[in-house]
């Protein structure tokens, strides 16, 4: 065996090509780096599920040399008390609720941005645009995203006659057979919907005894309260259950799981639903880059993508005409999307003046 | 002049390591308790006495949070129902776990350590794995009603194996029997058998030498097993979550949802007499028992 020396003359040598090589990789780098490259990131986005594609995070990064850092919220209160931790240092973007985006502005996390000179603006549906709640001045405090009503969907095997009100889910036939998610202000606000309460999330006293009773006459009926809407997914698709609330694309997500087919049912007398936004966390680290990556995500091309994924509607009609094309329309009607007249017809979710009261309510009737 | 100098600093090194040792070894183990125990019950002890609205908290002092929950009867009656379940699924776990022990001590060294490694099996799969298992055996269309059905035994699933307390109760006595079983198995196997032989010799029968010097002696362990199925099963949050029913809430199912409800302070004030409760029981068992020697300590 022979050992070669390894003198300081050649160790001089190789540090020098190897530094030659280095600076030459590095310039190759430079040279494919991106474009607009004075953006200072990453962007970190604490926001729901179904917001950040790897291909539109790898575009953006490629445009702007911005990474955008995803951290998955798990509720509204829970990124609340994050944000106001954490604040702007650690967050640039937040996902929240449509009626939690008010209080999230109240608690001084986040900031108002100006939308309306963003290239797809006027993609956006109307109901958006002129969406009081969510501005300051001409200014916007989210970002829409996604939306939907929450649908009953019914298992069309074993419900054979389809339901013409919200009342069917008492039927004793429905013992055991219905699973609803542990969000207690929305079992309560659906309670009220059936009890006839003028405002489902912000109910009188002897409105709350209402949907209060009307949820101890429903428990029988009730399997139980998952967490998870994908438990709710499993649970219909076993057929464990006959009867859950999911959003838009509900009945696709339960036949992918294997299971019967399931028809969609809104009650005359109401129903639930939610759309969403991004925000930007008041004194936000990285703002311009998350502004530009809000700009980014939003382009019809990634907003079709994201549809055709997640199937629920999204606040921008530009895929729609897409879709057309594609033959796709009826899948979007059956979807929503071009129905956003709903919007204004739904219960929207948010946190009741006094939350505690909706909890209280719940735990009184599923604690006994 | 180096030399000297060596020669004056090596014994205070040597001091200095022997001093800072054990200091060095508890040192981890020490910020770790700080940062992840210490702190958050800190934090959470302060937050159940201070005035909270929402998030917005005021430096006055209040019994309010702990009014609220002991003052609830519906709140102490659910810590009530939990506690009567983690009793359940503790005894559940007793009466299985120390037959297995008895029968593990029997058996040859070798079979002992390969039942042992058996007993730790489970433990290296993951929790919510196990739980979902039961999922797919006791669920509506789960394996065990399939099979009955396939039989011909029944012509509809069963509906009470899922989804209920007794689902509750079984899948958790499945997940913390092995723990029972450990610590019944290690004062077990310390007990001296020249006592029980006696105890026959003087013509005890099994009952009474199993009534009057097995169990008197492996008590510690029995508190042991107590401690470690009792314990994480007041604070049980999946279990209850995944294969409980629509009435299936614990205590710990009501803490999380005063957080939802932006109520921290009594959600503090919650966790806080459920750790008093559970602190007051490993008092009087530690001096009822002398768990110390479970482990020969």
């Amino acid at each position: 065996m022979t050992i070669s020396r390894f003198t300081r003359r050649d160790f001089l040598r190789r540090s020098a090509i190897a530094g030659v090589g280095g600076a030459a990789l590095t310039g190759t780098s430079l040279l494919t780096r991106p474009a607009k490259a004075a953006l200072e990131g990453p962007v970190n986005a604490l926001t729901w599920g179904g917001r950040v594609m790897q291909d539109q995070q790898d575009d953006f990064f490629k445009e702007s040399g911005v990474r955008v850092n995803f951290i998955g919220a798990s509720g509204n209160s829970e990124n609340l008390a994050k944000i106001k931790l954490g604040g702007g240092s650690q967050y640039d973007i937040v996902g929240v609720d449509a009626l939690w985006v008010p209080k999230f502005y109240e608690e001084g996390v986040i900031e108002a941005f100006d939308m309306e000179k963003w290239p797809e603006y006027n993609d956006m549906f109307d109901q958006f645009k002129n969406l009081s709640i969510w501005k300051v001045g001409n200014q916007y405090l989210a970002q829409p995203w996604a939306w939907s009503p929450l649908v009953l969907w019914y298992n069309a095997d074993k419900i054979k006659t389809p339901p013409t009100s919200i009342k069917f889910l008492w039927d004793p036939e429905l013992k055991g057979r219905i699973a609803l998610t542990r969000q207690q202000e929305d079992v309560i606000a659906w309670m009220g919907i059936a009890t006839g309460a003028k405002k489902p999330y912000d109910m009188t006293k002897d409105e709350l005894a209402a949907a209060k009773d009307a949820l101890k006459r429903l428990m029988p009926n009730v399997l139980k309260f998952p967490p998870q809407e994908e438990e709710l997914v499993k649970l219909a698709a076993d057929g464990s259950i006959w009867v859950t609330a999911l959003s838009a694309g509900g009945a696709l997500r339960i036949k992918d799981a294997g299971g019967p087919t399931m028809k969609g049912f809104l009650p005359p007398e109401g129903y639930i639903g939610y759309f969403d936004g991004d925000c930007i966390v008041k004194g936000a680290a990285h703002k311009a880059a998350a502004l530009a990556w809000m700009q980014h995500r939003v382009h019809a091309k990634y907003v079709m993508e994201n549809f055709l994924k997640y199937r629920r509607p999204l606040a921008y009609k530009g895929p729609l005409e897409a879709l057309k094309s594609q033959g796709k329309s009826d899948y979007a009607h059956e979807l929503f999307y071009d129905q956003p007249e709903i919007l204004s017809k739904m219960a929207i979710i948010g946190p009741p003046p006094d939350i505690g009261a909706y909890v209280d309510a719940f735990n009184e009737v599923a604690g006994n | 002049m180096s030399a000297t100098l060596d020669i004056s600093l090596k014994p205070r090194a040597e001091r200095r390591f022997h001093v800072s040792w054990p200091v060095l070894a508890f040192l981890p183990i020490t910020l770790l308790d700080l940062v992840l125990f210490t702190l958050p019950m800190l934090v959470m002890g302060t937050a159940s006495v201070l005035v909270i609205r929402e998030f917005h908290v005021s430096m006055e002092l209040t019994a309010r949070s702990y009014l609220f929950f002991l003052g609830s009867p519906l709140y102490l009656t659910i810590l009530g129902k939990t506690v009567l379940l983690a009793l359940g699924v503790t005894a559940a776990c007793l009466v299985l776990a120390y037959p297995f022990a008895i029968f593990l001590t029997k058996l040859p060294r070798g079979i002992q350590r390969t039942m042992l490694v058996l007993v730790i099996l489970p433990f290296w799969t993951s929790y919510l794995l196990r739980v979902y298992a039961w999922m797919t055996l006791l669920g509506e269309s789960g394996l065990i009603n399939r099979g009955l059905v396939g039989l011909g035994l029944i012509d509809e699933p069963l509906r009470f194996l899922l989804y209920n307390n007794f689902s509750v109760v079984l899948v958790s006595v499945y997940l913390y029997l092995p723990y029972a079983a450990l610590a019944l198995y290690t004062t077990l196997e310390r007990l001296d058998p020249s006592l029980i032989r006696a105890a026959r010799d003087l013509g005890a029968k099994p009952w009474q030498v199993f009534w009057h010097v097995t169990l008197p002696l492996t008590l510690p362990g029995v508190f042991a097993s107590f401690i470690f199925v009792f314990i994480p099963m007041v604070g049980e949050y999946v279990t209850p979550t995944l294969v409980g029913g629509s009435r299936g809430l614990m205590i710990v199912n009501i803490v999380v949802s005063q957080v939802q409800a932006l109520r921290f302070g009594v959600a503090s004030a919650m966790a806080f007499v459920i750790v008093a409760l559970i602190l007051c029981l490993v008092v009087v068992l530690r001096r009822a028992a002398r768990l110390e020697r479970v482990f020969g300590v």
